[in-house]
């Protein structure tokens, strides 16, 4: 009883298909000519041809690999359908090169008239390894060498049992990261990477999975995960670098690992990892001037409030409006050297000039550290929209964004300093790289 | 006796239509860069009615590079294997009207092994 036991368990477990492993078959039909009817499932009369010369015979069969890349092939089974004409023959049948099996058969099948056909089946060892000599995306070959007697063949079913591994990997949105520098004017981008590697839709342990770009190495550089997928398959902590902008498409750089679709990264648009400091400037107004008036400046006909023009006002921001709308700035190539209140002269102008030399707009500019954000970039600025980097200030350092606010206090009303969200749109100079 | 005349009736039949079916000398000249070759091993298969393999000949070529058989069929198969061991098998048909006497030229090294594919 127990014995009995034992066996249905054995047989139980052989029955279980091995876990990770899949099949193809598929047939190949090399051998045409013969005359008779030769019910072997295949189309019938006419299609097969024996080994001594019925029929248009060959010894070899050739097929191209059928299997998904990256599959390895463990074992091979070919099932020759097959009259023996002979009282007894011998043969092998190969793949390659590589011996599938040997048969020798004393059964004899070689009638027209009543035509049993043999299914000769060819069983390979097991090859965890992978087949020898099987290739993989080209052309194998079938062989059947006759050793002794004569056979028939109509067509070989073959079976291929292989192991596929495929990786599905995911990217976060790329961002900025914190701490990173331009690089010809180019912001660097980082990408969080996620690897599942799995061995016929099951998960897979252990698998070191590597990373790489369809753009190469560099401009897309990697950290690779330090430990190898987890019991789900999960393999983090990898990230793809850049400072190129466009699309890169991340696939697994291991040989036996496919990615059937490959993790497309599109790199323009990020926020930057480390929040701003947001604060508000203005340019002076007259209005918000009053003392005494200074006649005929330098440079100018006309009246204005002296602090307007030698106070904090256009003398020390370098440009203001006056009471009549009017534009005006310090004239730097007729003021003498240093400029003070001696030796200054002022002009009208059309605009205040940025240090980009860009007519400065409220609702546009904004000044930053050229060294994070790239001049001339357009950026979005949390809860205030978006604005271009035109401007600089001795005092604007790292992550700190000045948004111009226009002219005069009453520019200032509603704004608030405060930290926030920045994120890159486009633009900043010739970022080629 | 119903039986007797069945298969006595059945065996003139298939002497006449052996008798009727057309018999071919078939000689064929084994060629190698145009020169007959002689003594060489050619190996015949033809159809046999019985076998599926057919019923196969070996002839030897003599010494103006001719070998011959006799057949009642339409369709033969010829093997060199001296001169191409790699196509076993070409296939040569007779012509419905051909003459009781048939010819070819073969050069088996010009063979090519035709893959059904």
């Amino acid at each position: 009883m127990r014995g009995r036991f034992l066996l249905a368990l054995l047989c139980a477990f052989v029955a279980l298909p091995v876990v990770g492993q899949q099949t193809k078959t598929f047939s190949i039909d090399c051998w045409s000519g013969g005359w008779c009817a030769m019910p072997c499932g295949g189309s019938g009369q006419g299609n097969y041809a024996c080994s001594n010369g019925t029929g248009a015979w060959t010894p070899t069969c050739p097929f191209n690999d059928p299997l998904p890349q990256g599959a390895k092939v463990t074992d091979v089974v070919a099932h020759v359908w097959t009259h023996q004409c002979d009282t007894s023959s011998s043969w092998t049948a190969t793949l390659n090169g590589t011996l599938i099996s040997a048969i020798t058969d004393s059964t004899q099948s070689c009638s027209c008239l009543n035509s049993p056909c043999l299914d000769e089946t060819h069983t390979s060892s097991n090859y965890p390894g992978g087949f020898p000599g099987y290739v993989y995306g080209g052309s194998n070959t079938f062989g059947i060498n006759l050793q002794s007697g004569l056979i028939c063949v109509e067509h070989v079913d073959i079976t291929l049992t292989y192991t596929a591994k495929t990786a599905a990997i995911t990217a976060t949105e790329p961002i900025i990261p914190r701490n990173s520098a331009l690089t010809n004017n180019c912001v660097q981008y980082r990408s969080d990477l996620t690897g599942v590697v799995t061995q016929n839709n099951q998960p897979l342990a252990g698998v070191n999975l590597l990373y790489e770009s369809d753009r190469g190495t560099p401009p897309d550089t990697f950290t690779q995960p330090r430990q190898a997928t987890d019991a789900t398959g999960t393999a983090t902590g990898g990230q793809v670098m850049t400072n190129r902008q466009g699309v890169a498409h991340i696939k697994a750089a291991n040989t036996d690992i496919t990615t059937p679709n490959p993790a497309a990264i599109t790199f323009q648009e990020a926020n930057w990892e480390s929040q701003f400091l947001m604060t508000g400037y203005i340019l002076a107004n007259e209005a918000d001037y009053n003392g005494p008036m200074v006649t005929n400046p330098c440079g100018l006909q006309g009246t204005w409030v002296r602090t307007f023009l030698y106070g904090n006002g256009v003398l020390m921001q370098g440009s203001g409006q006056d009471l009549n709308g009017n534009i005006i700035t310090i004239d730097w190539a007729n003021s003498g050297r240093p400029v003070n209140q001696n030796t200054v002269c002022f002009m009208t102008t059309d605009c205040p000039h940025t240090a980009s030399g860009a007519c400065l707009q409220a609702g546009t500019s904004i000044a930053v550290d050229p060294a994070v954000v790239p001049m001339g970039a357009s950026v979005n600025i949390e809860n205030v929209g978006t604005r271009v980097a035109q401007d600089t200030g001795g005092a604007i350092n790292g992550y700190h964004i000045d948004v111009y606010r226009g002219f005069g206090h009453a520019a200032m009303q509603g704004w608030g300093n405060f930290r926030g969200t920045v994120r890159y749109l486009s633009g900043g100079g010739q970022c080629a790289n | 006796m119903k039986r007797f005349v069945s298969v006595a009736l059945l065996s003139m039949f298939v002497v006449c239509s052996a008798v009727a079916a057309d018999s071919h000398r078939v000689r064929l000249r084994i060629l190698d860069n145009e020169q007959a070759q002689p003594g060489v091993k050619v190996l015949v298969v033809v159809p046999d009615g019985v076998h599926t393999s057919g019923t196969t000949i070996a002839l030897k070529s003599d010494a103006e590079g001719f070998a011959e058989f006799t057949t009642d069929q339409k369709v033969f198969w010829v093997s060199v294997p001296s001169l191409n061991p790699q196509v076993l098998g070409q296939r040569f048909d007779i012509p419905e009207k051909a003459a009781a006497d048939v010819r070819w030229d073969l050069r088996p090294r010009e063979w090519k092994r035709e893959v059904k594919r």
